[in-house]
């Protein structure tokens, strides 16, 4: 892995390895959450990977990214703690399959999608600014029609009230319907000229080639410096919420605060213990509140790294609603006080060093390891990780559960125990 | 052993079969870091009616291959999880129509305790009535978690809507009452007639030495007793040309409608190779006209006939076939004569030949993709080999496709039978 100032605060990160048949180049651009911002880049990476100038239809892009054998280009965007990356990723098969420059024309495609989006009369078009308006607000109401995903939203929105983690939750069509043309270019125009922009390439490649291609096709120059991403939660009362739907399966989502996040040193000992209590098949949560009692398919435990919790999310009938949410603070008090046995916090550090080690054979694991290295300015190697993951003791397990702190109850509960479709 | 070297793709596996029949498939990427491991039968959810070669019926609860796949991880009362865990493999299963697969990965050098667990736990089944009853309890919470999300819940009613008779009406998992209904006997004959080694098969991809992997397996092997393969096939199923409902409304909490217009396809009797070969040839007549690739897509569009949720899915098998689209829209007869109308184009109008060349290439660079990833070749590997074309043999198929080739294909389809099935918001009336 190499990393390159390409311009002030603007990096490229390259790693040549040959496991891969494609290749991958992702840029991604930096800035602070604030809910405005979120909803018109949600818009934004619907419109720019829909085509441009160059490729001003769906058709001819589609005809171009399969003459490059199924090259994609996609655009996200994701949150970490107060930070909104916005990415572009482009993939195509290595040249030594396609026997044609593929690599280049990739960072040509790259080079015309992000800087030359489709315009009419020197704005963005206004037609296909619509058409990603409507996509966004559509993807939007899937997602929360998911039982499980919206009882998430909510629970996240609670325990991040006046952070930026609630400016992302449970977005409305009024609030996206109400973004305009004109902010959204004013988005784009900030993104492209100031915004920190991490660049990474992955796959088999000639580095002096690799950072030819990037200065000619992605020319960025100097940069506004990274924003902070770290938002630790503070302490707050217990809030419990439930809400009633017409479905299946009472969704029943806890929220822990936990003083621990990404920059603290003791992070990975906090996801060793996290591992211990509801990651694994072998935890407290999955075998007691699954296996023993059969309260449910699905239960699992997962940190939010950059604001400092832990979310347990489980799907149960409505009549065990009571009974699950006792047995899940009965397993966080045996954590706190080390009822767990050595055996099991072994399996919890082997099980995650074999998830970090799986990483190598993952580029999309091996990207974000390397983007969080480069956003917290830190050069942490998986063997730190490892090493840190080892040293994990019991106490030290039951010292970080003893400073969680149980924040947010919300469940969204089934109407009626009705008869259902079978 | 038999060795097989891709030049071309870069890639090289080897192949045994053993003494007692199973079927070994070892994928060498010595550049990789994980081991992934895959045990696998083919037993699916559709295989709840059995006939042996002696012609004795078995006739089972729906669910109970997903059922099994449950039970399959209990091991002297204790969870065979939990000792993966330990060795620090994920390991894991599903269940799906066609097969039951279980596999675990692993990043760690060692990896003859896991694989020797994976062939010891799938070779013995070690139930109890009480861990029978137990389960119910977990696999129910299963089923009400698919039924409630909105898009599995429209696949589920689409098979109900189009199949009379033929298993594919009922859910991977069985329903309630056919879970509730389920014995540790029948578990057990489930068992007995379904994951002999003549009947399964082993696929193996990581960095190991092929004949190292080969010897770990042979050794355990040796060691284990098999009674004779009683060989079983999935009961013939009289199947109705028209489907059980032509129009369903299902009302749940949705935001916007989702619609799928299904065609129940005469199933596909010919060989395995001529039956993959048909579907992708139809795959790219129906990509040319149902995607971006199509000049009128974005009209469709703009008119608010389509949004991206649309999708299409082409599945053609020896018992069933099906093709189906589906769709978010407030319209849904309009958007059932769009498809109608240009489906009925896309049979008379041949594929541009410059439109299946960037489909090849497409296809092409998809199919390479697969091999990016140990686990993803491991489980492509099993069922590309159950389905009876290997990654390989469907490269070769791409290749050689033509636009003849294409038409003569579409010429097969049967479009005279279908269903339209909507899950609709709540408030709407579904009394149609």
């Amino acid at each position: 892995m190499k990393k390159i100032e390409i311009a002030s605060n603007c990096t490229l990160t390259l790693m040549d390895t040959a496991q891969f048949k494609d290749v991958l180049v992702a840029v991604r651009f930096l800035a602070p959450v604030s809910r405005r911002r979120v909803m018109i880049r949600m818009i934004l990476s619907q419109m720019l990977c829909d085509r441009c100038e160059k490729w001003p239809t769906k058709q001819t892009l589609s005809d171009h990214l399969d003459s490059l054998y199924g090259a994609t280009a996609t655009c996200r965007t994701a949150h970490y703690g107060q930070l909104n990356a916005f990415e572009f990723r482009f993939k195509c098969l290595n040249d030594q399959y396609t026997r044609e420059n593929t690599f280049e024309r990739l960072f040509k495609t790259a080079g015309e999608m992000i800087f030359h989006p489709l315009r009419k009369e020197g704005h963005l078009d206004p037609e296909l600014f619509e058409e990603a308006k409507r996509e966004t607000i559509m993807a939007n109401a899937r997602k929360l029609e998911q039982p499980s995903s919206r009882a998430i939203a909510s629970a996240c929105a609670i325990f991040g009230k006046n952070h930026a983690l609630a400016e992302t939750q449970l977005l409305s069509e009024e609030e996206l319907q109400s973004v305009t043309l004109q902010e959204t270019e004013a988005a784009m125009a900030a993104m492209l000229q100031q915004e920190p922009v991490m660049i990474f390439v992955i796959g088999k490649i000639d580095e002096e080639k690799t950072i030819r291609y990037v200065q000619r096709f992605l020319p960025f120059t100097d940069r506004l410096p990274f924003p902070q991403s770290v938002d630790l939660i503070e302490k707050k009362d217990l809030e419990e919420v439930s809400q009633t739907m017409n479905i299946d399966q009472t969704s029943l989502v806890l929220v822990l605060r936990c003083p621990v996040t990404i920059l603290s040193e003791d992070y990975w000992k906090m996801r060793v213990a996290n591992a211990l209590f509801g990651q694994l098949p072998t935890s407290l949560l999955f075998s007691e509140v699954r296996e023993k009692r059969s309260l449910c398919y699905s239960i699992n435990s997962s940190p939010l790294a950059y604001e400092g919790g832990i979310l347990i999310s489980v799907g149960i009938q409505k009549s065990k609603l009571e009974q699950t949410k006792a047995c899940i603070l009965e397993q966080l008090q045996r954590m706190q006080q080390g009822q767990f046995s050595k055996e099991d916090l072994m399996t919890a550090i082997n099980m995650l060093k074999n998830a970090i080690y799986g990483s190598y054979d993952d580029p999309l694991s091996t990207l974000n390891f390397a983007f969080q290295n480069v956003l917290l300015d830190r050069q942490e190697t998986v063997e730190d990780c490892i090493a840190s993951i080892e040293s994990t003791t019991c106490e030290d397990v039951m010292r970080i559960f003893k400073e969680l702190q149980h924040c947010v109850t919300f469940s969204l509960e089934q109407e009626e125990e009705h008869e259902n479709a079978y | 052993m038999k060795t097989h070297i891709e030049p071309r793709y870069d890639e090289t596996y080897v192949t045994e079969t053993l003494d007692n029949g199973l079927r070994v498939i070892v994928w060498h990427k010595p550049l990789m870091r994980t081991t992934s491991c895959v045990f696998a039968t083919p037993y699916g959810a559709l295989d709840f009616d059995l006939t042996a070669e002696n012609g004795e019926r078995f006739h089972h609860p729906s669910g109970i291959a997903h059922f099994l796949e449950h039970k399959m991880f209990e091991k002297e009362g204790q969870d065979v999880m939990n000792e993966f865990s330990r060795m620090g493999a994920n390991v894991n299963a599903f269940t799906s129509y066609q097969e039951t697969m279980y596999y675990f990965s692993t990043s760690s050098e060692e990896i003859e305790a896991p694989l020797t667990l994976l062939l010891d736990f799938v070779q013995e089944l070690n139930i109890t009535d009480a861990s029978v009853e137990k389960e119910k309890g977990i696999i129910t919470q299963e089923l009400m978690m698919y039924l409630q999300m909105p898009d599995s819940r429209l696949y589920f009613e689409v098979f109900k809507a189009l199949y009379q008779n033929h298993p594919l009406k009922y859910d991977i998992g069985g329903s309630p009452t056919s879970v509730a209904n389920t014995t540790r006997q029948q578990l057990e004959e489930c068992y007995r007639l379904n994951y002999h080694p003549g009947r399964m098969l082993l696929v193996v991809a990581g960095p190991h030495e092929p004949s190292e992997v080969l010897n770990i397996i042979r050794k355990n092997q040796d060691s284990k007793q098999f009674a004779p393969l009683l060989k079983v096939g999935r009961t013939p199923i009289e199947e109705p040309q028209e489907p059980a409902k032509k129009k369903l409304l299902i009302p749940m909490e949705v935001t916007s409608e989702k619609t799928a217009v299904a065609f129940k396809l005469k199933p596909w009797v010919s060989t395995d190779h001529e039956r993959v070969h048909d579907e992708w040839a139809i795959r790219c007549a129906l990509e040319a006209h149902f995607s971006a690739m199509n000049p009128d897509y974005q009209k469709w569009i703009d008119e608010g006939l389509i949004n991206d949720y649309f999708d299409y899915e082409i599945d053609l098998q020896k018992d069933t076939a099906f093709l189906l689209f589906v769709n978010e829209t407030s319209d849904r007869s309009r958007f059932e004569s769009l498809i109608q109308e240009e489906l009925a184009r896309c049979l008379r109008t041949p594929i541009g030949f410059e439109a299946l060349n960037r489909l090849k290439k497409r296809y092409f660079g998809q199919a390479m993709r697969t091999f990016n990833s140990v686990e993803n070749i491991a489980i492509g590997a099993a069922r590309n080999d159950f389905n009876g074309v290997s990654v390989f043999e469907l490269l070769e198929i791409l290749d050689q496709l033509d636009q003849t080739q294409v038409m003569s294909a579409l010429q097969h389809l049967s479009l005279q039978h279908s269903a339209l099935v909507s899950i609709v918001p709540m408030h709407e009336k579904t009394a149609e």
